[in-house]
Parts: C-alpha cells; sequence; structure tokens
C-alpha cells in the first residue's frame, strides 16, 4: 500500500538527516529539504484526482467552480509557503523566513481580492 | 226549497271535474339556477388571476360550482402544483451543499499547518470562510428578497378576494361587514402588514449581517447580540398572533349571532305580512340567501387553498435550507473549524425566522377567511 511506503520513506529520510547531522551538519539541510520534496510528490496526484473530481461534479451540477479552484490555489500556495518558511527557519535564517511569510501573505491577499470583493458587493446590494 | 239546494250543491261538487294542483316549491334546480345566476354576475377577476398563477386555470366561476358541490381541485392539480415546487427547491439546494462542503473539505486541510506560522493558517482561513460565506449568503438573501416578495403578493391578491366575499356579505343585509370583518381586514392590512415589513423583516435582515461576522473571530462575537434579536422576534410574534387571534374571535362571535337574529325577524316580518304570498316571498328569501351564502363559503375556501398552495414553495425552500444549513455543520463537524459551523448554524436560525414568518401569515389570513366562510351560515336555518 502506498501509506506504507510513504511512513517507510519518512522514518528513513529522518534517520538520514538524524545521522548526516551528526557526522557532516552541512549536508543535513539539504538532506531535509530532498525528504521532504520527494514525500509531498506523492501527495500531488492526490490533491490533483480530489481537484479533478471536485471540478467534473461542479461543471455536471452547472455551478460555478471559480471559488473552489481559486480556494485550491490559496491553500496550495499557502502551505508551500510555510514549508519554505520553515526550511529557511531551521537553516537559521529567521530573517528570511519572515520575509517570505510577508510575501507570501501579500501574494494571498491579492489572489483573494476576488471573494472579498464579491462578498462586499453582496451585502452593499442588500443592505441597499 | 232549501233540501232541493242542499241536494243540488252536493251533487255539483261530487261530479265537478278534478283538476290537480301542483304547489310551485323550492327545489334543487332553482338553487342551482339561482347560483349560476349570482355568479354570472360577480366580477371575479382577483380570484382569477390568483387561481391562474398557481393551478394555471382559467375558468374560476366553474372551479366554484364544483366547490359548492364539494368537488374542489383535482388531486393530480394539486400534486403537480406541490411537485414542480418541490424539484425546484431541492435542485438549488443541493448544488449548494456540495459547494459548500467541497469548501469546508479544503479548509481542513489547514489543519496541518504548523500553529507557529499562525498568520498565514489565519489568512487562508479567512479566505476559506470568505467563500463559505459568499456561497451561504448569496441563497440566505435569496430567500429573505423571496419572502417578502411572496407576502406583498398574498397581500394584493388577499386584497382582491377579500371584498367579494365581503359584498356578498353586505348584500344579505348583515352590519357585521362594516362593523366586524371591515375593520379587521384594514388592521390585517395596515397594522400587522407594518409590523411584519417595518420591524420584523429590518430584524430578520440584521440577524443575517450580525450572523455574517458573529463567528469570525474568537475574541471579537456577536453571539449575546443574534440570541436577543432572535428572543425579541420570537416574542413579537407570538403576541401579534395572539392579540389578533383573540380580537378576532370575539368580535365575530357577537356579530354572527345579531346578524342571525336581524335576518331571522326580517323573515318573520315577510312571512306573516302577506297573506296569500307570504310562503313563496319567505323561500324566496332562503333560495337567495342559500345561493349567497353557498357562494361565499365556496369562495372562502378556495381563497384558503389558494392561500396554501401560494405559501407552500417559499415555505418548503426555507424549510429545506433550514435543514441543509443544520446538516452540513453535523457532516463537517469532524473535520471542519468550529467558526464555520457555527456561523452556519446561525444562518440556520435566520432562515428559522423566514419560515416563523411565512406561519404568521398563513395563521392570520386563514383565521380570516375562515371567520368569513363561518359567518352567517345560520341564516337559512
Amino acid at each position: 500500500m502506498i501509506i506504507t511506503k510513504i511512513i517507510l520513506l519518512a522514518i528513513t529520510a529522518a534517520l538520514l538527516c538524524y545521522y548526516l547531522k551528526s557526522i557532516n551538519s552541512n549536508l543535513f539541510l539539504p538532506a531535509l529539504l530532498v525528504s521532504g520534496i520527494v514525500i509531498l510528490n506523492y501527495s500531488i496526484d492526490y490533491i490533483l484526482a480530489v481537484s479533478s473530481y471536485f471540478t467534473k461534479l461542479f461543471e455536471s451540477l452547472k455551478i460555478d467552480s471559480s471559488v473552489f479552484i481559486l480556494l485550491l490555489k490559496v491553500c496550495v500556495i499557502g502551505y508551500a509557503i510555510e514549508f519554505s518558511a520553515g526550511l529557511i527557519e531551521d537553516l537559521g535564517i529567521k530573517n528570511l523566513s519572515d520575509k517570505l511569510i510577508f510575501v507570501g501573505k501579500i501574494l494571498l491577499l491579492s489572489m483573494s481580492l476576488p471573494i472579498f470583493n464579491s462578498l462586499f458587493d453582496l451585502m452593499l446590494n442588500f443592505i441597499n | 226549497m232549501n233540501k232541493k239546494l242542499i241536494i243540488l250543491l252536493t251533487l255539483l261538487l261530487l261530479l265537478a271535474p278534478c283538476y290537480k294542483v301542483y304547489a310551485e316549491g323550492t327545489n334543487e334546480n332553482n338553487l342551482d339556477q339561482t347560483v349560476n345566476d349570482v355568479i354570472e354576475g360577480m366580477d371575479l377577476t382577483p380570484l382569477e388571476d390568483w387561481l391562474n398563477k398557481i393551478f394555471n386555470v382559467e375558468n374560476v366561476k366553474e372551479v366554484i360550482i364544483q366547490a359548492i358541490k364539494g368537488e374542489y381541485l383535482s388531486i393530480e392539480e394539486m400534486g403537480n402544483a406541490f411537485k414542480g415546487s418541490l424539484k425546484s427547491v431541492l435542485t438549488s439546494l443541493s448544488a449548494l451543499f456540495i459547494q459548500v462542503l467541497s469548501i469546508i473539505v479544503i479548509c481542513s486541510v489547514l489543519s496541518s499547518i504548523r500553529p507557529d506560522n499562525g498568520q498565514i493558517k489565519d489568512l487562508i482561513f479567512l479566505v476559506c470562510y470568505c467563500s463559505v460565506c459568499l456561497s451561504v449568503f448569496t441563497v440566505v438573501t435569496r430567500s429573505i428578497a423571496r419572502t417578502k416578495e411572496t407576502i406583498n403578493e398574498l397581500s394584493a391578491q388577499i386584497d382582491g378576494v377579500f371584498p367579494i366575499a365581503l359584498t356578498i356579505m353586505s348584500a344579505l343585509g348583515a352590519k357585521s361587514p362594516s362593523t366586524v370583518y371591515q375593520p379587521l381586514y384594514i388592521g390585517v392590512s395596515t397594522l400587522f402588514s407594518g409590523i411584519i415589513k417595518n420591524v420584523l423583516f429590518p430584524i430578520v435582515e440584521v440577524c443575517a449581517c450580525v450572523a455574517l461576522f458573529s463567528s469570525l473571530s474568537e475574541r471579537f462575537s456577536l453571539k449575546k447580540f443574534l440570541l436577543f434579536l432572535s428572543d425579541a422576534f420570537k416574542w413579537i410574534v407570538g403576541i401579534t398572533v395572539t392579540v389578533f387571534s383573540f380580537l378576532s374571535i370575539i368580535k365575530s362571535i357577537s356579530a354572527s349571532t345579531y346578524d342571525s337574529f336581524s335576518i331571522r325577524a326580517l323573515k318573520y316580518t315577510i312571512g306573516n305580512s302577506f297573506p296569500l304570498i307570504s310562503g313563496f316571498a319567505k323561500e324566496g328569501i332562503d333560495v337567495v340567501f342559500s345561493s349567497a351564502i353557498l357562494i361565499k363559503n365556496a369562495v372562502g375556501s378556495l381563497s384558503i387553498i389558494l392561500l396554501f398552495f401560494a405559501l407552500l414553495s417559499p415555505f418548503l425552500e426555507v424549510l429545506l435550507l433550514s435543514l441543509f444549513l443544520k446538516l452540513l455543520p453535523a457532516l463537517c463537524e469532524p473535520i471542519a473549524d468550529n467558526r464555520i459551523t457555527q456561523l452556519l448554524l446561525n444562518f440556520s436560525k435566520v432562515i428559522g425566522m423566514l419560515a416563523t414568518l411565512l406561519i404568521m401569515i398563513f395563521i392570520i389570513y386563514f383565521i380570516v377567511l375562515f371567520l368569513v366562510i363561518m359567518a352567517q351560515n345560520g341564516l337559512v336555518l
């Protein structure tokens, strides 16, 4: 089963990183980065499958799927920023990590503007 | 000589040709004819428009004649009206259900983000919250608008139908239309409509806006304010319906007794005033009164059926929407954030208020129409 593979891979990567940390700390972080990317790689297919399922469901029910797709992008970008910021922080460069989080927030805010705009328009129409 | 005269008269009586004389009394054909004549002379346009709109039936006079005989609209026609309402409501609500459920599933992914990066997590949560609000608030505002439109249309329909019944009642010579039913109707159309439009609907709208933001943050909450508004709403509805029911029933009891006595007095006067035609005149009055009362009852019963079916579709919509907005948090509670489930429950309370408004309108108009139907029914006894 796929989950057994992922668990075994994660445990193996953790042990390898721990060993590398003790013998050569320079290799610790690249190993950590590669392990994280390999584990996340297994989830991409499933994310795409969930996304296409919901998109087809929306098309069959004739629902507008733009909000759902936007939300999916926001979540993926948010998680990618969090992952990168975490790695940079593990390197000990908190300053850079904070800057990356700041840029990520601005990016997420700009992507979410259509949703906020629609909601404000709806409220104004309702009040008027 | 006298004996001869008596014998001659006796022989004449015995031998005279006998003709059967039929007394012309009241029968069913007279009543049917009178009913048809009265209906033909009435302007039933408002009732016809209403009937056409709900059941797609054009000839209201035939429907009234059938109703007098106890044959109302067919089960098939009523079933079609019901099925049409249910199908359209279920289609729109299932779309909303899928949309909100998918957003909640995506939001549940957020739980994997570490709390150290709380700001990213909070921002993504805000976007998800706004997406859920957008989907649900659109439907809630549509339901509020539809309920308002239904109540306005219903008021207009009853405005057209009620005078028909009042006209018949006035034509019977009763005082109750002017002393009881017209003031009662004016009370309903001005006072209670004013309470619904100027007090209850604004409360619902404020609740909808408050529900939108009340569960956005755990630090800043408007739950108590929302609870206060919903309690105020319930109290106003309860008091309004109770006062209206009490006043209308008390007034109509005395009115019907007065009318009954006054018509009996009229019949007694006519029955004992004219020596030869009193019997015919009295029976004639009975036929006219009976036909008028039958038509009044048929118009009233038909109006009640139309009232029910006019409210059925919007009521089903708000009922099913309220059910969906309770089902979603129940299904998503294990994976969804507590604030989103609370948001959905708050919106279901707002929709519940709309259902209460529709029931209130139904009760008020039902009482008015029922009292009109029951008025003066004892006149022909």
